[in-house]
């Protein structure tokens, strides 16, 4: 029972001091969100301002420029403290690797994957989506993005300490957002043509749950490996 | 070496012992016990020196009551005296960023008095420190060793102040070269 309390405390303090870090630094909390907003808002000039064909193609843009910013923003949560020892230091203090996971999935959510859900509305609306199509975009995106920054956080703790990691990163983690990609555009196309859109939607919760589960015990492990 | 011993590195054969029971098996024992200072110090740049301090500081709250011999002042008179003793209290709200790198080697050791623990891992301690901080470590290293405390020191300097036990001499091959008592 104490023991269990330890833990809570500790990894609400993790959480608390990456959240301070992220504060400090406002670009790495500007720039996820900068960059989902530019991205989604070059498709209208790219593709067609024709208010149809956009409401047809928001739910793939929403959710591809989601992925690629959280894939943007994982890095400086795990490098820095890397090169700095921190995490070194977590590890001799006695604190689980799976709870340093943990922790840096929840604040890299916190911090780049909520500001996206946030924006969602408003960038559905650019989009000319129907008001149902943006309820399930933002529904989805919230039990989705979670799911890519634990995803995401594997992978991060795979390629610490290597050269080139950001391009070793999107080649080991893409193949793994793909099923998230898929049911989560899905739910809100199915969602913007009045289709039921329950199926996706319990998949992606599926999906949340098993990555919550496993995705820290898997991360720790690599990052004992990049340690070593 | 420093870094198999605390379990960071899992490059070697046999048994680490930690009273008397292997370091693996009883992980969390050992490490409630042991504080580690290598060469990359652990602080975050974007932080301040109370905030650094206090979150390890935080990590450990828990065991801290653990050991017999802690004198009960605060956290926060131990890291003020801490700092002052070593002279960088008047960074205590500035972010590690910004000092210098002897300074923040001085942050990293003040960590020996706000997390009392038992027994001091101290990977190469006097790069960029001055006279005045070596003299400061020495004498740290023998209140510590007097009060029941172990200690490993590894240095390319000769450390005369401290009231060592024992001397490892290693030669370019690891293997050890002298033992002096």
């Amino acid at each position: 029972m104490t023991h269990s309390g330890a833990d809570k405390n500790r990894l609400v303090a993790l959480i608390r001091r990456e959240i301070t870090v992220v504060m400090r630094s406002q670009s790495e909390f500007v720039y996820p969100l900068a960059f989902f907003v530019i991205v989604t808002s070059l498709f209208p000039l790219a593709v067609t301002p024709d208010p149809v064909q956009l409401a047809f193609i928001a739910p793939g843009v929403l959710w591809v420029a989601a992925l690629l910013s959280i894939l943007m923003s994982l890095n400086s949560f795990f490098q820095a403290d890397f090169e700095e020892g921190g995490l070194e230091q977590l590890l001799v203090c006695g604190v689980a690797g799976s709870q340093i996971v943990l922790a840096k999935s929840i604040a890299n959510w916190l911090a780049s994957g909520l500001p996206l859900v946030l924006t969602t509305p408003l960038i559905g609306y650019l989009f000319n989506l129907d008001a149902q199509g943006i309820r399930i975009a933002v529904v989805s995106l919230l039990i989705g993005t979670p799911v890519l920054s634990l995803i995401g956080s594997i992978g991060m703790c795979l390629t610490l300490g290597l050269r080139n990691g950001g391009v070793l990163l999107t080649l080991l983690v893409l193949p793994l957002f793909i099923p998230v990609l898929i049911f989560g555009s899905s739910a809100v196309q199915a969602a913007s043509s009045g289709l039921d859109y329950s199926g996706q939607l319990a998949l992606l919760l599926a999906l949340l749950i098993l990555s919550l589960l496993l995705a820290p015990f898997a991360g720790s492990a690599a990052m004992k490996i990049s340690i070593d | 070496m420093i870094r198999c011993l605390c379990g960071l590195s899992q490059r070697f054969n046999g048994d680490i012992l930690f009273n008397q029971q292997s370091v693996d098996s009883n992980h969390s024992d050992f490490f409630l016990n042991t504080l580690y200072l290598g060469h990359k110090l652990g602080l975050k740049p974007k932080l301040t020196v109370a905030q650094n301090l206090a979150f390890y500081f935080g990590l450990r709250q828990d065991s801290i009551g653990i050991i017999s011999n802690v004198d009960e002042e605060p956290f926060e008179f131990r890291m003020n005296l801490v700092l002052k003793q070593l002279s960088i209290a008047a960074y205590l709200d500035e972010p590690v960023g910004n000092l210098s790198a002897g300074q923040k080697r001085r942050v990293s050791l003040a960590r020996l008095i706000t997390e009392p623990v038992k027994f001091w891992i101290l990977d190469e301690p006097m790069v960029a420190l001055d006279t005045f901080g070596q003299e400061w470590l020495e004498n740290a290293c023998n209140t510590h060793l007097k009060s029941g405390g172990m200690l490993l020191v590894t240095s390319h300097q000769t450390i005369s102040g401290i009231n060592a036990l024992q001397e490892l001499i290693l030669t370019q091959s690891q293997s050890i070269f002298e033992v002096t008592e």
